[in-house]
């Protein structure tokens, strides 16, 4: 997941025991290491973990393994797959090889095209085995769903533990279990693309997940336009999308995953897959324009 | 405060998906009151059929007309508070069985009390609910008026969820107290005042099986002690006490590839006045795009009261020839429609209901005068911040 964690819980505003401090410490601490297991498990950078193992035998007639969770999470990926018309591929990662950022160009056009033949969720193959790459140097990133997951599940330790009043951030992805106080929400800043360390909008968040998927800070020139690091996964080009997309949902997984499909497409195609959600949204367009139905 | 709407068809089909996993069921976060005030206006018409010819000795044929207004809100008070105010008013028009005689023949034909009855009552209900983090708790107080009847009543319930959420126990105990004062029209009633004290109670599990099943069973238990009669039959004389139980269980299977779900529930009702009832429903519940279509279909079988006959008895110390006493089938068709635009939800709903002596899977005699009739409610609901 790579990004900065951080857990807040509103002391006094939790479970009736008297005994608060050391409730909300240890669930806090049992919540810490779900985050710790869930990056062992599914980080693309950790050698030993599952999606290494699996990208590691990519090519070879071995299925690995995997647990009703990770089982979930695929369906899940496969589901945004076929509704975003295959833009969102957990298997495009590969072709971030070829491509410069700085310089707005790929190293070698002649390599991309080799990648592109290692890209494509429905070569994937997954059964009662487990998961299966069948071609050498195919790689699964599901680094699209497991950050949200993670907060997901931060918030569900603390739930269980009695909190009331907490606030789960893992990188842009936030979910707020009750109100700040019993009668105040949550106040939640949404980053400004053009100064990334204030906010452009502010939103009242309780017992619910706001998720930001953005590329202003990994954005670059190509071709003449200021275009998002994100990758097509037909054709390798970077993706002409919007700058941010911020969504609000009962769980971060569902809020953040219509967050990051959205930023897959441009800015209309965005803009209609945020309505079909009928979530609230807000999307920042290149021009720092503010749009959407979050209030 | 930012409202988060239903789930639309593209968020139902992603979060089916992960549904299997503990932390997706019920859900992730605690029990929350509402983020949002909805207002809702709701016109329900009733009319009952009128009665046949062969079924009628005396009176008008036709029955009753319910016109009946429901106005609600419902509010967020601070983080962990919930306040609803709901008014309904019922405009009643008709006749009703006033006793059954005999023909020449000996067939039993209703007497009917004419087409003179109009009453208006008005109700009026205040709720307030808190919630914790794994559960919540109402307490609702009533006052209902009419010409010649008033209640006031009150509820308090409370649902728990454990086993990760996954497992909601309810409990509610209710108590009301009326007053019945009969006004003298065209037909005579022979009390002026009497009380009725009715007090129940209720406990139920919900648990969910699979990410697309959930059961749910409850049992309930309701004692009522006073005037039970009806002022308006003659010779009505019911038991002064009253005890009634009731099973309930329930299922709702979603299937995925439909987004539609299957609602089979089954109710078994007994009661000390020696009648029981069995109750089946089966609906489809559709999800497409931003509608939801409800079409449903109910069952009720009745075995008759102890007392009840079905023409004057002056032997018993009770007797009632009012056909819901009587062993009867009914059978109720609907459908429920549904339209989410933007903060509003436009609501239209028919039902009609037919009973039958010979559709009762209990033995008992029949009564002339039951009832069918139709019941049409359109309503539109508005949510906002």
């Amino acid at each position: 997941m790579g990004g900065p964690a951080s857990i807040t819980v509103n002391p006094g505003h939790h479970t009736s025991d008297h005994n608060n401090g050391t409730i909300a410490e240890a669930a806090i601490s049992t919540a810490a290491a779900r985050l710790a297991e869930l990056e062992r498990k599914y980080s693309r950078f950790d050698p030993y973990s599952l999606i290494s193992q699996i990208n590691a035998r990519a090519g070879s007639e071995i299925f690995t393994p995997i647990d009703v969770e990770m089982r979930s999470l695929i369906s899940l990926a496969d589901q945004l797959w076929r509704e975003t018309e295959g833009l969102f591929d957990p298997t495009v990662g590969v072709l971030n090889q070829v491509w410069d950022f700085n310089a707005g160009k790929s190293e070698n056009p002649d390599r991309l095209r080799d990648l592109l033949d290692k890209v494509g969720w429905d070569r994937v193959e997954c059964d009662e085995r487990g998961i299966r790459l069948p071609l050498q140097g195919m790689e699964l990133d599901l680094g699209g769903l497991v950050k949200e997951f993670a907060a997901d599940c931060a918030a569900a330790i603390l739930r269980d533990a009695g909190i009331r009043s907490a606030l789960v951030e893992l990188a842009g992805d936030i979910v707020a279990l009750g109100g700040q106080t019993s009668d105040a929400a949550w106040q939640i800043g949404i980053r400004d693309p053009q100064a990334p360390a204030d906010s452009i909008v502010s939103v009242q968040l309780t017992n619910a997940a706001i998720c930001s998927s953005g590329n202003y800070a990994r954005r670059f020139h190509h071709n003449g336009k200021f275009v998002s690091h994100l990758l097509h996964p037909q054709t390798g080009q970077p993706i002409d999308g919007p700058c941010s997309v911020s969504v609000i949902g009962e769980s971060a997984l569902v809020a953040g995953t219509i967050a990051t499909a959205a930023c897959l497409q441009d800015e209309a195609g965005a803009q209609t897959w945020l309505d079909q959600s009928a979530l609230p949204w807000l999307m920042i367009n290149k021009e720092n324009y503010c749009l959407g139905t979050i209030q | 405060m930012q409202r988060l709407p239903a789930r639309s068809p593209l968020v139902r089909r992603l979060s089916q998906t992960v549904a299997v996993l503990p932390i997706y069921q019920g859900s992730v976060l605690a029990d929350a009151p509402p983020t949002f005030t909805e207002v809702g206006l709701r016109y329900t018409q009733y009319t009952e059929d009128a009665l046949s010819d062969d079924k009628v000795l005396f009176g008008s044929k036709d029955r009753y007309d319910i016109n009946i207004t429901q106005l609600w809100i419902e509010a967020p008070v601070g983080a962990s508070w919930s306040v609803a105010l709901d008014v309904q008013n019922d405009y009643q028009t008709g006749a009703s069985p006033w006793f059954v005689g005999t023909t020449s023949e000996g067939n039993p034909g209703v007497i009917m009390s004419g087409a003179s009855i109009q009453d208006n009552r008005v109700e009026v209900g205040v709720t307030t609910r808190y919630f914790w983090a794994d559960g919540n708790a109402g307490f609702n107080v009533i006052h209902s008026d009419e010409d010649d009847y008033e209640a006031v009543a009150w509820s308090m319930d409370a649902a728990w969820n454990t086993n990760r959420n996954t497992r909601t126990w309810t409990a509610s105990a209710s108590s009301s107290h009326d007053t019945v004062e009969p006004t003298q029209e065209k037909i005579p009633v022979f009390i002026d005042k009497e009380k009725l004290d009715t007090h129940s109670l209720y406990f139920g599990v919900s648990q969910i099986l699979s990410r697309t099943a959930i059961v749910k069973v409850g049992l309930s238990y309701t004692y009522s002690e006073g005037f039970l009669s009806d002022p308006y039959k003659l010779r009505d004389a019911r038991p002064e006490a009253h005890h009634r139980y009731t099973l309930a269980t329930g299922l709702r299977q979603h299937f995925v590839p439909l987004d539609g779900s299957l609602h089979a529930d089954y109710r078994y009702y007994s009661d000390d006045w020696g009648s029981q009832s069995h109750t089946v429903s089966l609906g489809w519940v559709q999800q497409w795009d931003r509608h939801t279509l409800n079409p449903y279909l109910r069952y009720y079988s009745q075995g008759q009261a102890d007392f009840f006959s079905p023409v004057a008895d002056f032997t018993s110390a009770y007797y009632s020839d009012d056909y819901r006493l009587s062993s009867f089938g009914a059978l109720t068709a609907g459908l429920r429609w549904t339209v989410e635009v933007g903060d509003w939800t436009a609501e239209a709903q028919l039902e009609r209901y037919v009973s039958d002596h010979g559709w009762s899977t209990f033995a008992g005699e029949s009564a002339p005068g039951l009832v069918d009739f139709w019941r049409g409610t359109i309503g539109i609901i508005w949510r906002f911040d």
